[in-house]
């Protein structure tokens, strides 16, 4: 059986975010979509290494916005899901529901 | 009224110790306008320089091994080669002045610029693991530094625990772990300035 790499948790919220912001996805939108959905406070700090982590793993690809005086002069970096990385995520989503199916601890939504 | 600006230091401890710091400090300060507290622009940067460093020493662990060798030996040299000979040519200098430096030295005001003298080899031993690991430089002089207060802290630990039962060591807590601030401070300042122009490399 060969070994193959899955999303772990914070990749993938990250992936899932990145998915829905679209064009939009900087920094604070994915800090809040994540925020909003996942219903915790994240560090802003551990979602950009997360997305680095990303990068270096093509899963990701980044590329710099224009600077903006509400951010004190600073760029934006815009991140979009590359098609490798959509892979990863559909192939991430197969391997939890395989291990999601037939588990009587999770039946009727109890759990 | 809350400021619209964020804390100097906040941003400047982000932008000098973290990595994707310009990036980072944006979104934070873009967030921070919109009604985000102090404390939550605070504990953002806080946990972002963790995470930095964290990420860094993970992924290169043989270089914070070398990185805290190099450190160790360039303080244990420049101890012999520029702090001994200070402290003597300061002792005689006192000598000289018809001043005693060995009597309770840490009481008298012409005794504390030998607190200063072992900064030399420190600010020295900073400056050259930075300049060795210059990619990582923030966080292998960072661990350096922490290495060597780790050190110091049975220390502390001992002579704040007699400070409890004899307030006659006080005095020698308080000159001791001043330093030892000292000491550490010099490491920073040695391995980190400049450090703005080189920390954006997220940015390139």
């Amino acid at each position: 059986m060969t070994k193959r790499y899955y999303l772990g948790n914070s990749e993938l919220m990250v992936m899932l975010a990145l998915l829905r912001l679209g064009e939009d996805a900087y920094g604070v939108p994915i800090l809040r979509e994540i925020e909003e959905r996942g219903g915790r406070e994240v560090a802003l700090g551990s979602v950009y290494a997360t997305l680095g982590r990303l990068e270096e793993k093509g899963l990701v690809s980044s590329k710099l916005g224009e600077p903006t005086p509400e951010r004190g002069g600073r760029a934006k970096r815009y991140f979009r899901v590359t098609s490798q990385g959509l892979r990863e995520v559909c192939e991430t989503k197969r391997a939890l529901k395989k291990l999601w199916q037939g588990l009587p601890q999770l039946q009727g939504g109890s759990a | 009224m809350r400021s619209s600006q964020p804390p100097i230091v906040a941003t400047w401890v982000l932008t000098h110790f973290g990595n994707w710091n310009e990036v980072l400090a944006g979104d934070l300060i873009e967030e921070y306008r919109r009604g985000r507290t102090v404390a939550w622009y605070w504990r953002q940067v806080l946990m972002a320089v963790l995470v930095g460093c964290g990420n860094e020493i993970r992924t290169q662990k043989l270089l914070t091994v070398r990185a805290v060798i190099t450190g160790w030996a360039a303080l244990i040299l420049s101890n012999y080669l520029i702090s001994l000979p200070l402290y003597r040519l300061y002792s005689r200098a006192m000598v000289a002045l018809g001043l005693d430096p060995r009597w309770f030295w840490w009481l008298h005001y012409y005794t504390y610029p030998r607190m200063f003298v072992p900064c030399v080899g420190s600010f020295l031993s900073g400056w050259l693991v930075a300049r060795f690991h210059r990619t990582y430089r923030v966080t292998m002089v960072t661990v350096y530094a922490v290495s060597v207060l780790l050190t110091s802290l049975p220390e502390i630990f001992r002579l704040a625990t007699n400070s409890f039962s004899n307030s006659r060591f006080v005095p020698y807590l308080l000159t001791y772990s001043l330093t030892e601030c000292l000491f550490v401070v010099s490491i920073l300042l040695g391995g980190l300035r400049n450090t703005n122009t080189e920390s954006s490399r997220s940015l390139e």
